[in-house]
């Protein structure tokens, strides 16, 4: 009797033991297919995004994200780590603000599983943790020159109605205040990841980060200066009359 | 004791309720501001429809009429925001986000400040949004109107004006006393001529009313000589 309780006891120990344990991995398995699904429709969802808006896909953020899923439904799972009941993105997010992925470094089932969908996507050995927290951007497909010459002819058109807003109306207007002004419209409207030309003077040179910025900025005001000079609009005419000396 | 049991393990589930809150306040919120930037891109678009109709400045109460939009529109009004309003004299409109609860998270300012949902405005600072006009011909007589300080474009019958117009034509005069006549043309011949010129040559150096014709313009002076604009001068034709 005593062996009866003995041997049903351990039965029964093992038999829970192995229960959980083989919950256990298939809740891991499950896990691992779970990010792998969110990282799949994420990245389509930002590159359809980026193609409908003429933006990088990883420059799309959350909230662009968010207002272009549908209502109802429980599309929220789509952006969380798990898709427990409890999970939301106060304290589930899979996909920050940014619209990367990020996932704390003690999610080792989940983590595997998303190096091992992006190994052939991007390098991740080089994500390193900052606050136990790891960051993989999603979407880093270019765009093709064609539609960053469109995001060109965008800020082009939005620096110039900046000058014009600043000087056209304006009859006190000075020689500083234009030069001033066409260094601020520059500044706030260069389109730095679009212009994709090189800059360079010969095949060989090399250039610092600070000196290809200054160039494009230089080679953004010529553009502006193109589209004023050679348009047959009575405003851009206009203003090109007044700032031709200084631009 | 089971039922103690059972009753603990209920409660404790629902003490994490789900969490969809955030998502969907979050999803309620970017719907509201998309369809702040709609109603503002639909007045921007009745704005220039209106201006190269009427050759007037409108205000939103000239806008609400069926030939523009519509006497039935309406706009999403937000708690704490400023009323709606566009200016009288340029083409801006009020910004609905300043001063509500949305204008306090960054990435709403974000969504409403940029571009992605705009075409017809743009952003110019944190309680103006502009009106973007495209049509060449409406961006023609809002430099007109700008330039002299007037919402519209007057008769030439009225007097003391500038600019005036009789007849589709649209005349230019160097004052608002109307000393010397300096061009005229017809509303379709605005960019490329011909456009008439006084025959006072000097008056073509001095008057920067000629600033604004575009280059490759065709001019005629009063004494028929010809002559074309380039990018800094009126040039005489042989």
């Amino acid at each position: 009797m005593f062996g009866n309780i003995w041997l049903s006891s351990a039965l029964i120990v093992t038999a829970i033991f192995s229960a959980s344990a083989i919950y256990k991995s298939y809740s891991d398995i499950q896990a691992a297919k779970q990010i792998q699904e969110s990282y799949e429709i994420i990245s389509d969802i930002k590159t359809l995004l980026a193609k409908q808006y003429n933006k990088n896909p990883q420059d799309i953020t959350r909230d662009e994200i968010i207002a272009s899923l549908p209502k109802g439904g429980n599309w929220e799972k789509l952006l969380l780590t798990d898709r427990n009941d409890s999970s939301g993105l106060a304290n589930k997010a899979l996909v920050n603000e940014d619209g990367n992925l990020v996932l704390n470094e003690n999610e080792r089932i989940k983590l595997l599983a998303l190096r091992a969908k992006l190994k052939n996507i991007t390098d991740t050995s080089s994500v390193t943790a900052v606050n136990n927290t790891l960051t993989f951007e999603v979407g880093k497909l270019e765009k093709n020159s064609i539609e960053k010459d469109k995001g060109i002819e965008i800020n082009i058109d939005l620096a110039i109605n900046y000058l014009v807003d600043k000087l056209l109306y304006d009859s006190a207007v000075t020689s500083s205040t234009i030069t001033t002004e066409i260094s601020s419209a520059v500044a706030l409207y260069l389109p730095e990841n679009d212009i994709y030309q090189d800059l360079k003077t010969s095949v060989d040179e090399v250039i610092s980060d600070a000196e290809l910025l200054s160039r494009k900025k230089t080679y953004f005001q010529n553009r502006i200066k193109d589209e004023l000079s050679s348009n047959d609009d009575t405003i851009k005419t206009k203003l090109y009359n007044l700032i031709k000396e200084q631009i | 004791m089971k039922i103690l049991f059972l009753l603990c393990l209920i409660s404790f589930t629902r003490f994490f309720a789900a969490n969809s809150d955030l998502f969907i306040e979050r999803q309620n919120n970017l719907d509201v501001i998309k369809q702040i930037i709609q109603e503002e891109e639909m007045v921007a678009r009745a704005y220039e429809k209106y201006i190269i109709n009427e050759r007037k400045l409108p205000t939103i109460a000239s806008l609400l009429s069926p030939l523009y939009l519509s006497t039935s529109f309406s706009l999403t009004s937000l708690v704490g925001g400023t009323s709606f309003s566009i200016s009288s004299t340029k083409a801006t409109m009020t910004s609905r986000l300043l001063n509500t609860a949305l204008n306090t998270d960054a990435n709403f300012k974000l969504l409403y400040e940029g571009n992605l949902y705009r075409k017809n405005t743009y952003f110019t600072d944190s309680s103006t949004i502009s009106i973007k006009l495209t049509d060449p011909f409406s961006r023609h007589l809002y430099y007109l109107m700008r330039n002299s300080g007037a919402t519209s474009i007057l008769p030439c019958t009225v007097l003391l004006t500038k600019y005036c117009t009789e007849n589709n034509h649209i005349f230019i005069y160097d004052n608002t006393d109307r000393t010397n006549l300096l061009m005229y043309y017809h509303i379709d011949r605005f960019k490329t001529g011909p456009i008439i010129v006084t025959s006072n040559t000097s008056l073509h150096i001095t008057s920067d009313e000629y600033n604004a014709i575009p280059k490759g313009a065709l001019l005629y002076d009063t004494d028929g000589i010809k002559y074309i604009k380039t990018a800094n001068s009126i040039e005489k034709l042989r």
